[in-house]
């Protein structure tokens, strides 16, 4: 089979060059040497695309790695804020309002004076009880400052979530019906107490 | 050397000045091809670069034109492939053979032109004019595509060796057409004699399905 094609090959006519070929060479010699190869050609060169190729796939790469880290603000890297909201919503939840943890609602005129010159716009809730509750309202008019609560929580674990609004710390805790009793009870204590000091 | 040799002959033994032209010339054609490259290196004989370009020329138009399928393009690759010898001759050692060393530049130029035709785009000529008349490219005595090509059976061919892999077709047309050695192709190609042999195979397995309809004849 090669052999037949082989003759075929051998019997296709021989091509010749034009009878001007050599007066055509001497003019072309003669003329000034041009460069055939555009700007576009000298920069898509065939030998230049595999380290082009590379250099994208490397830019490529250091660009998925770099927004893969958070040292930027990033709207689809980061995760979403916590807003103070949150503690509304946590303190909804049988909870502390935010209203009722800061008081400020419940409080009169002397007792916001007294979180405003102590820069507490809240009440911290703290996990450790100090005190007597029914101690509460002598502890309070013996510090001039409002600055923390104690309230037993029953359901306090290590690992709840500490929130930040307006400068300081809240830590949000769930109460049962008797905590919560609790403290709406301390809570009529205390601004009991802060209204007549001297009834106690 | 025998050309030098010769020299000193004649130039005792013809004093006359057009006599001794005739028979530089007459010596210098029975040079060889290597022969005729130093001559033209050391001397810058413009006459040995002419007898070489007519011992090359047509081979090397039969050769690129198989290659390309276009006459236009393979005279064009056939004089660049003249003038960069013209103006490297230096870069020629005389340790490998001249049919290798003008092959391979007007390989390396025909292969460049094949990719360049590649990338872009031939607009069809019917597309041109806006009755889309027809314009016919104009005759001339010198294509051979028309004169000797009078036969279906050779644009078969030579369309068939348009349509295998440059690679292969070059290794064929060098040895089927051009009748180069094997060692030959190697050197002008660039690689071992075995994978000559095998693209020269391979080509022609090509060549076979493509033209079975022909040999059936």
């Amino acid at each position: 089979m090669n052999e037949k094609i082989i003759r075929l090959l051998n019997e296709l006519p021989k091509v010749n060059a034009p009878i001007n070929f050599e007066s055509k060479l001497i003019e072309n010699i003669n003329l000034p040497k041009k460069s055939d190869e555009t700007w576009i050609d000298k920069i898509f060169l065939p030998k230049l695309i595999p380290a082009a190729a590379l250099t994208v796939t490397a830019i490529i790469i250091i660009f998925i790695l770099a927004g893969t880290s958070n040292d930027y603000e990033d709207p689809f890297q980061l995760k979403p804020k916590l807003r103070a909201e949150r503690i509304e919503s946590a303190i909804d939840q049988n909870s502390f309002s935010k209203t009722d943890l800061t008081g400020s609602a419940n409080l009169d005129d002397r007792e916001q004076k007294i979180l405003s010159d102590n820069n507490a716009n809240a009440l911290i809730i703290s996990d450790e009880y100090r005190g007597d509750s029914d101690n509460i309202s002598s502890v309070l008019t013996q510090v001039s400052t409002i600055q923390r609560i104690s309230v037993r929580t029953i359901n306090y674990t290590p690992d709840q979530k500490i929130v930040s609004a307006g400068g300081l710390n809240y830590k949000i805790v769930k109460l049962g019906k008797d905590e919560l009793k609790r403290l709406q009870m301390l809570r009529g204590k205390l601004s009991g107490s802060v209204e007549n000091p001297q009834k106690n | 050397m025998q050309f030098l040799a010769n020299f000193y002959l004649f130039k005792e033994t013809f004093p006359d000045k057009q006599s001794k032209i005739k028979l530089l010339d007459k010596d210098l054609s029975i040079l060889s091809d290597e022969e005729l490259v130093v001559e033209f290196q050391q001397n810058n004989t413009l006459k040995a670069f002419e007898i070489l370009v007519q011992r090359y020329k047509n081979p090397l138009t039969n050769f690129v034109y198989r290659f390309l399928g276009d006459y236009e393009a393979c005279t064009d690759v056939v004089q660049e492939a003249m003038i960069r010898f013209y103006r490297n001759k230096d870069s020629y050692k005389s340790i490998a053979k001249f049919s290798t060393w003008i092959y391979t530049i007007a390989g390396n130029l025909a292969r460049t032109e094949y990719r360049r035709r590649r990338r872009r785009d031939f607009f069809s000529i019917n597309s041109y004019g806006e009755e889309h008349e027809n314009f016919e490219i104009p005759d001339e005595s010198f294509r051979p595509d028309i004169i000797t090509d009078s036969g279906i059976k050779d644009k078969i061919i030579q369309n068939a060796l348009l349509k295998i892999s440059p690679a292969y077709r070059q290794a064929v047309i060098l040895r089927d057409i051009q009748e180069l050695s094997y060692e030959e192709i190697a050197e002008i190609m660039g690689i071992e004699v075995g994978t000559v042999k095998s693209k020269i195979n391979r080509g022609r397995n090509q060549l076979q399905k493509l033209l079975k309809h022909i040999y059936k004849e």
